[in-house]
């Protein structure tokens, strides 16, 4: 029968120098026929031999035997041209095979767990944010928060002129301090823009837009409005926004250097989900320090049932800021009308400014 | 299976090149952006993949490109191919100082496995694939990251080696320390691991690293004596003393990162 090909090998006697030579490998009945190509032909019985895996991913294969001499010799065959011997001496090769096998195994677990390493460490991370946030929050000293303010201020300069002066300048001042407790440093500003909205910004600072007076049938309206900016200030959640968002683009950035957009659009959708918490708290407040400053808490309700109107009849171009931040305004009307009403009716003084001269004054 | 016989000559000591003659019909391969010159009749064709499948079909050719993408080579190989009716030569110049190693594939085994930015160029034929480095602590700390580059055929090739050249072969069980990083390239039957230097305080003061490469036989291994990523390392050191600014050097830590784990740059 056919003879199969002999192998090639480099063969390396013991005691040999370190290049080693080149052989060729056959199998001659039980044993091994090592022809070197420039020394005389061994036999080297099967039973005799030892095999294991080495180089660069196990790729190749060195089978040694004892020499006469001490020391052993040694063949190097590739793994590619190993298998006729396989073939026929499985258990020679079985220790090898399984130490491969072995290492395989543990470089895909070592891979795995080191791309795991930093997606857990995100995880922990955006799970303890909010325990961050207010732990860097309490550190933020007020100096600091009211350079922010003064900064925020400054770009809604830029976005639409401050009016600081008129009836609706004054109205506003007066229901800020109508508002405001003792002690409390807040500042009212009114600003030139037809958007319904008001905001709160870091150290005292809450803008109101011309466009909300407008919309607005009466002062209480207003300070309704104001009532719960104000509680977004003592809550100090304007901060914790920024704290929060500048959190997580750390976070997102350190997980990939250039996720930048997918970094910026987890971090909005983190302040959206978390401006909805924070209203219902700032709802509360602010109906808490209206009733404490006796303004009738049915303007509260009344503003955001003309909102809620607009939305109906589809203005939407007037009033997407101050409700795509709140919860869904018929959600929240429905808990206002039932806040107002379980509160009953506690004392009230109307706030003494003429409305129609303030909606007048405004173009 | 024919492969282009490549006659060839290197210039220069320490900042070499290696012009490479081919007669009508035969070709060379290059990375982009080595070629220094090449004479008349010479075609330049730039090539999807390594250009080792001519005929691999549409798939056969993506794989490679995959393949290139990891290692953070070009997609594109350049082939340069004598048109002409004699010999014709194109010269390749070693990107920074050092040494070109030239490795008669034929003559060590049909394989060599380099660190990914040492190759050179080599006869067309002579097959580019990349090998993933199959030991976690090797490839995190051995200084040449998860991937090499594995060359394939009974071409010539021409690897190059940053500063000086050490080439040694080494017996049966005899084994090299080597600092990480120093490694250029070796048969694939060298036992290539690494081993925890023993020492925090040598690894902080004496500015070795904390893991040693080690190296055992038989097998052939190429070293180099300047690791471009330790030229890099002082030559930022140096701008950042005269007043510039500069990133931090590739350090054990910076091995942590996703990006860096399919290859640190050295
Ligand atoms: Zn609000």
């Amino acid at each position: 029968m056919s003879q199969a090909a002999p192998i090639p090998a480099r063969f390396y006697p013991a005691g040999g120098d370190a290049h080693g030579h080149p052989a060729l490998v056959e199998l001659a009945g039980d044993a091994l026929q090592v022809l070197p190509e420039d020394s005389p032909p061994r036999q080297v019985p099967l039973t005799g031999l030892q095999a294991a895996t080495r180089g660069f991913n196990h790729s190749q294969w060195a089978i040694a035997w004892p020499a006469e001499s001490g020391g052993q010799h040694m063949l190097l065959i590739d793994e590619a041209a190993v298998g006729p011997l396989r073939a026929v001496a499985p258990a020679l090769f079985a220790g090898g095979e399984g130490a491969r096998r072995r290492s395989s195994r543990r470089f895909l677990v070592g891979i795995t767990l080191l791309a795991l390493v930093p997606l857990l460490v995100v995880v922990a991370l955006l799970a303890s944010l909010d325990h961050l946030t207010d732990r860097v929050v309490a550190r933020i000293p007020p100096s600091v928060e009211r350079q922010i303010g003064a900064a925020v201020l400054a770009r809604t300069r830029l976005e639409g002129r401050l009016i600081d002066q008129g009836p609706a300048f004054e109205a506003v001042q007066a229901i800020g301090r109508r508002l405001a407790r003792p002690g409390e440093t807040l500042e009212f500003h009114l600003t030139e823009r037809p958007e319904i909205n008001a905001f709160a910004a870091p150290g005292g600072v809450v803008v109101v837009n011309s466009g909300l007076l407008k919309r607005a049938a009466s002062a209480e309206e207003v300070a309704g409005v104001l009532a719960h900016e104000i509680a977004h200030v003592e809550l100090r959640h304007s901060l914790r926004q920024i704290v929060r968002s500048a959190g997580l683009r750390v976070i997102f950035g350190a997980l990939a250097g250039d996720y930048d957009a997918l970094g910026g659009w987890a971090a909005q959708l983190g302040e959206l989900k978390f401006s909805r918490d924070a209203e219902r708290e700032a709802d509360r407040r602010g109906l808490e320090r209206l009733a404490e400053a006796r303004v009738d808490p049915a303007g509260m309700l009344r503003f955001f049932e003309t909102l809620e109107k607009a939305e109906a009849a589809g203005k939407a171009g007037q009033l997407p800021a101050l409700l795509s931040t709140h919860p869904a305004t018929q959600e929240r009307i429905i808990w206002l009308r039932e806040a107002t009403t379980t509160a009953g009716g506690g004392p009230v003084e109307p706030l003494a400014i003429d409305w129609r001269a303030v909606a007048g004054s405004l173009r | 299976m024919a492969m282009d016989v490549v006659d060839y000559e290197i210039f220069g000591s320490e900042m070499q090149y290696v012009e490479v003659e081919l007669d009508p019909g035969e070709a060379a391969i290059g990375e982009a952006g080595v070629m220094m010159y090449m004479q008349d009749g010479i075609q330049m064709d730039t090539i999807f993949g390594d250009g080792a499948q001519p005929q691999g079909g549409f798939f056969g050719k993506l794989m490679g490109a995959g393949k290139r993408l990891l290692t953070g080579e070009s997609l594109f190989t350049t082939v340069y191919h004598n048109e002409g009716s004699g010999k014709r030569r194109v010269a390749f110049a070693a990107p920074y100082p050092g040494k070109i190693v030239p490795v008669d594939l034929s003559q060590i085994g049909g394989t060599l496995i380099c660190q990914k930015d040492s190759f050179l160029a080599a006869a067309k034929g002579v097959s580019l694939g990349i090998a993933f480095q199959k030991k976690i602590g090797v490839g995190l700390f051995g200084g040449e990251g998860f991937i090499m580059q594995k060359l394939d055929g009974d071409g010539m090739a021409f690897i190059h080696a940053g500063g000086t050249l050490l080439e040694k072969t080494l017996a049966p069980g005899e084994t090299l320390r080597v600092d990480t990083g120093c490694v250029v390239a070796f048969q694939p039957s060298v036992d290539f691991d690494i081993q925890y230097a023993g020492k925090v305080k040598t690894a902080l003061f004496g500015g070795e690293g904390l893991f040693f490469a080690t190296l055992s036989g038989p097998g052939k291994v190429w070293l180099q004596s300047l690791p471009l990523s330790r030229m890099a390392d002082r030559i930022v050191m140096a701008s950042r003393a005269a007043g510039g600014g500069g990133k931090e050097g590739g350090s054990a830590l910076a091995g942590f990162g996703l990006g860096s784990l399919l290859g640190n740059d050295e």
